[in-house]
């Protein structure tokens, strides 16, 4: 008889979530009912049947912009988290595996990294790389690959312990090879939680920047949405409809990707 | 006989006692504190400096005794000069200025100041409108007389001599011939014979406090005694004072409460300070690039841009749809029945196929006449105002978009105010939004920004040369204006730029609009609400008075 396997919930629903965000993402241009950039001479509407979510200050429908907005916060938040991942990674393989002033240096520049504020280095970071989508990636990247060095450092330095690595290396395996194939291999579970988690990291990140009109001109992200709405007076006016909908994408994306990082590290 | 004469002197006792209910009401208690709010930091206090609030309020007589100060309706009134007289030829200025001045340490102001204030404006300062002063010389106790080689007078007083004042030569002697004097941060750089005095002040709490100088009463008696200035993050936090009672009026110099904020007056004590505005955002474009020196291509574009968005961005429900002549109806010199601004987006598409502006490739974007790529470079001012400047640039963009035009903004270039200069000054764009203040409104007007020649004899050096239109007859015009020898000349030029934007259409204003200084009327009245500046304004400091 087949033992079935336990459904893990919170994974499960993270899982969903994402699924959504993804596919509203890659079917946007479909989804929404106008053209996020076009303006028109209806400003600050409320919602209607004819628009959903209201219009902006320039009459910009905020339904389509929150659509639209999903494909940025998630092509930033994937391809940060991704580049975070792989160097926090690296940094792990080359601080764990070979020790010594390696592990030393490695160690060092973590510890420094994680003592400097992320969100305000990442700030002057995008201030001074021009801000955009590319500089809001980079900064990310500079930033907080640290955790997940860290995270898999300790679990690579067990890893060296275990026989199978240890009669590999006794037989004189290269060690790019130990690292590719045994290392990595086993820390993918870890590696795919912290990837998921950072993916919500930089989302944060991302909207907190183009919240402080660090983003690109005239782009649609959640972020960008909440920077109007609160400095065309949208917050303080009290229109809901512009700046609740970007808090919550952002927030239940961020469940979303923390769901799937946390409960799927936990199950292990 | 005896009931008249008592009923006589029933009348007189009852009319005395209405004029003395009359006079008591006339006799109007002064103000001991009046508070006002800011967004403007309270960082720098330099007399010379235009720096932060200190430098900002001076504009109005506060601490400075500026020599004039202008009237709503342009004429020049007297304020630390007593009176001036114009000569015929327009080179003489004969003036009177008061003997009981003081300085805010003590010291009296004396002719050695004034005669210092001049050669330093002139000489340190390299004043423009003082290059062809020859000699400042006294005229007997209280009255002096400057001498110009040129025309000069009129346009020194109108433009600049408003927004200047005598300064203490015990303080400043030491920066003749420097560059110095404007950062300078010393407590006596705030020294001033205004009809007030800085007290104290406090950075961290962005806050300064001040008191009436009752010598200095330029234009009456000093009615408030002592006036604190507290500035706020923001126009929010402004409102949220001002309904609080926290405050009791807002003043930032041509930056006046976002039309989208009024709604958020709580209290029927607060008047919103409504007036006409003079200032306004405009578009320039780039007369040295392909597409701005064809008329063609600036003609589609003004049919192409919604006017009504614009009006709706720029000033809310406050706003107009302008004519082609720039400048607002409530500048001097306004030129009526230019042709308003509409948008036809058939007839922009018909006068760029017309122009040979065609879709060659069939991407559905037009290129020049000669087949090359077109992409208009649009360059939103870098300012404090940056949001609100993006989001024009954004309709602009779209507006352009629905007539196969390709736009963009060049982040490069709106990232800091040093590259967005540069850029602008080179003429590098195809459109640029700018902003005209009111004080700049007031005389040198929206064509300073669209002038390219400098002023003739000096070389093209100002920072504020951001103009492309080349034409001749229109840089003299402008320079004519500028320098204009009397009101009449003056007018005669602006309305002569005003037909010339409307013909040419070198840029256009993007809405004519209304603007608020909100101040509180429970507490005190006589509150002047002057156009464009709010209630505080160089009458303030003498007509308010507790209720």
């Amino acid at each position: 008889m087949k033992r079935k396997k336990k459904i893990n919930v919170p994974v499960l629903i993270g899982s969903i979530i994402i699924g959504c965000f993804v596919l509203v993402a890659v079917f946007a241009p479909w989804i929404a009912p106008y053209d996020p950039t076009l303006t028109s001479v209806t400003t600050y509407a409320k919602p209607s049947a004819e628009h959903w979510l209201g219009t902006n200050d320039v009459g910009q429908d905020i339904f389509s912009e929150l659509i639209y907005g999903t494909r940025i916060s998630m092509l930033i938040g994937v391809f940060a988290a991704a580049i975070v991942t792989i160097i926090g990674t690296l940094f792990a393989l080359l601080s764990a595996w070979y020790g010594g002033i390696v592990d030393k240096a490695v160690t060092a520049l973590t510890n420094l990294a994680m003592a400097v504020p992320g969100l305000a280095l990442t700030t002057l970071l995008v201030c001074y790389l021009s801000p955009g989508k590319i500089s809001i990636i980079v900064a990310i990247s500079i930033t907080a690959w640290t955790g997940t060095a860290r995270v898999l450092r300790s679990r690579i330095l067990a890893l060296t312990e275990e026989p199978f690595v240890k009669i590999e290396k006794a037989i004189g395996q290269r060690d790019l090879v130990i690292m590719g194939k045994h290392l990595v291999p086993n820390l993918k579970d870890i590696i795919l939680s912290r990837g998921a988690m950072a993916v919500s990291s930089a989302m944060m990140t991302e909207a907190s920047l183009s919240f402080l009109g660090l983003g690109e001109f005239g782009e649609k992200s959640w972020g960008a949405i909440l920077h109007y709405a609160f400095f065309r007076n949208g917050v303080i006016r009290g229109f809901t409809w512009w700046y609740l909908p970007p808090i919550l994408c952002t927030s239940l994306a961020v469940l979303g990707f923390m769901l799937v990082g946390y409960y799927g590290q936990q199950s292990r | 006989m005896k009931r008249i004469s008592c009923f006589l002197m029933a009348l007189v006792i009852l009319c005395s006692l209405f004029a003395v209910t009359v006079s008591a009401d006339d006799a109007k208690a002064p103000v001991e504190h009046l508070v006002i709010g800011t967004t403007t930091a309270n960082n720098t206090f330099n007399l010379y400096s235009q720096a932060d609030i200190f430098g900002r309020i001076n504009y109005v007589g506060f601490c400075r005794g500026n020599w004039i100060y202008e009237a709503e309706d342009g004429s020049l009134q007297p304020y630390f000069l007593t009176s001036f007289e114009i000569s015929e030829d327009g080179t003489t200025l004969d003036f009177t200025f008061p003997t009981t001045a003081v300085w805010s340490d003590g010291m009296p102001v004396t002719w050695d100041d004034v005669e210092f204030s001049f050669r330093f404006l002139r000489d340190t300062a390299k004043n423009t409108g003082l290059i062809h002063l020859t000699d400042i010389e006294q005229t007997g106790e209280g009255s002096g007389r400057l001498v110009f080689s040129a025309p000069d007078v009129y346009a020194y007083l109108v433009g600049t001599a408003m927004m200047q004042g005598v300064l203490p030569k015990h303080v400043w002697e030491k920066f003749e011939g420097t560059d110095d004097y404007g950062s300078y941060t010393e407590p006596e750089a705030a020294v001033g014979c205004g009809p007030y005095k800085l007290v104290s002040y406090d950075v961290d709490a962005q806050v300064s406090y001040y008191e009436a100088i009752p010598e200095n009463n330029y234009h009456g008696d000093i009615t408030v005694k002592s006036v604190t200035i507290k500035t706020y993050p923001d126009q929010t936090a402004v409102m949220m004072a001002l309904n609080q009672g926290e405050i009791d009026c807002y003043y930032a110099y041509s930056s006046p409460i976002d039309s989208t904020l009024i709604d958020l007056i709580m209290d029927d004590a607060i008047d919103p300070g409504k007036s006409i505005y003079s200032g306004e955002d405009q578009i320039t474009f780039g007369m040295t690039r392909p597409a701005g020196m064809d008329y063609n291509f600036r003609l589609a574009v003004t049919k192409a841009m919604d006017w009504k968005l614009l009006a709706n961005v720029t000033g809310g429900d406050y706003a107009e749809i302008p004519c082609g002549g720039i400048i607002p109806p409530s500048c001097n010199g306004y030129l009526d029945g230019l042709p308003r601004f509409a948008q036809d987006i058939d007839e922009a598409n018909r006068i760029l196929d017309e122009a040979g502006y065609a879709d060659i490739n069939g991407d559905g974007i037009r290129e020049f006449p000669d087949g090359t790529e077109m992409n208009i470079l649009i360059v939103p001012q870098y300012s404090k105002k940056m949001d609100l400047r993006n989001r024009i640039a954004e309709v602009l963009i779209n507006n352009l978009a629905a007539v196969g035009i390709k736009a963009y903004v060049d982040q490069s270039i709106i990232v800091s105010s040093e590259v967005w200069e540069s850029n602008i000054m080179e003429g590098n764009y195809d459109i640029a939004i700018g902003y005209t203040t009111a004080g700049m409104a007031r005389h040198s007007s929206a064509f300073r920004y669209y002038v390219w020649s400098p002023k003739p004899g000096t070389e093209r050096s100002a920072s504020w040369l951001w103009g492309t239109y080349q034409d001749e007859e229109f840089n003299a015009t402008v320079w004519r204006m500028l320098n204009a020898f009397s009101s009449e000349e003056y007018v005669e030029c602006i309305q002569w730029l005003q037909q010339e934007a409307s013909d040419t259409l070198f840029g256009a204003a993007l809405s004519w609009t209304y603007c608020f200084y909100p101040y509180r009327t429970d507490k005190y009245g006589g509150w002047y609400n002057r156009a464009s500046w709010g209630v505080v304004n160089d009458e303030l400091w003498y007509t308010l008075y507790t209720k």
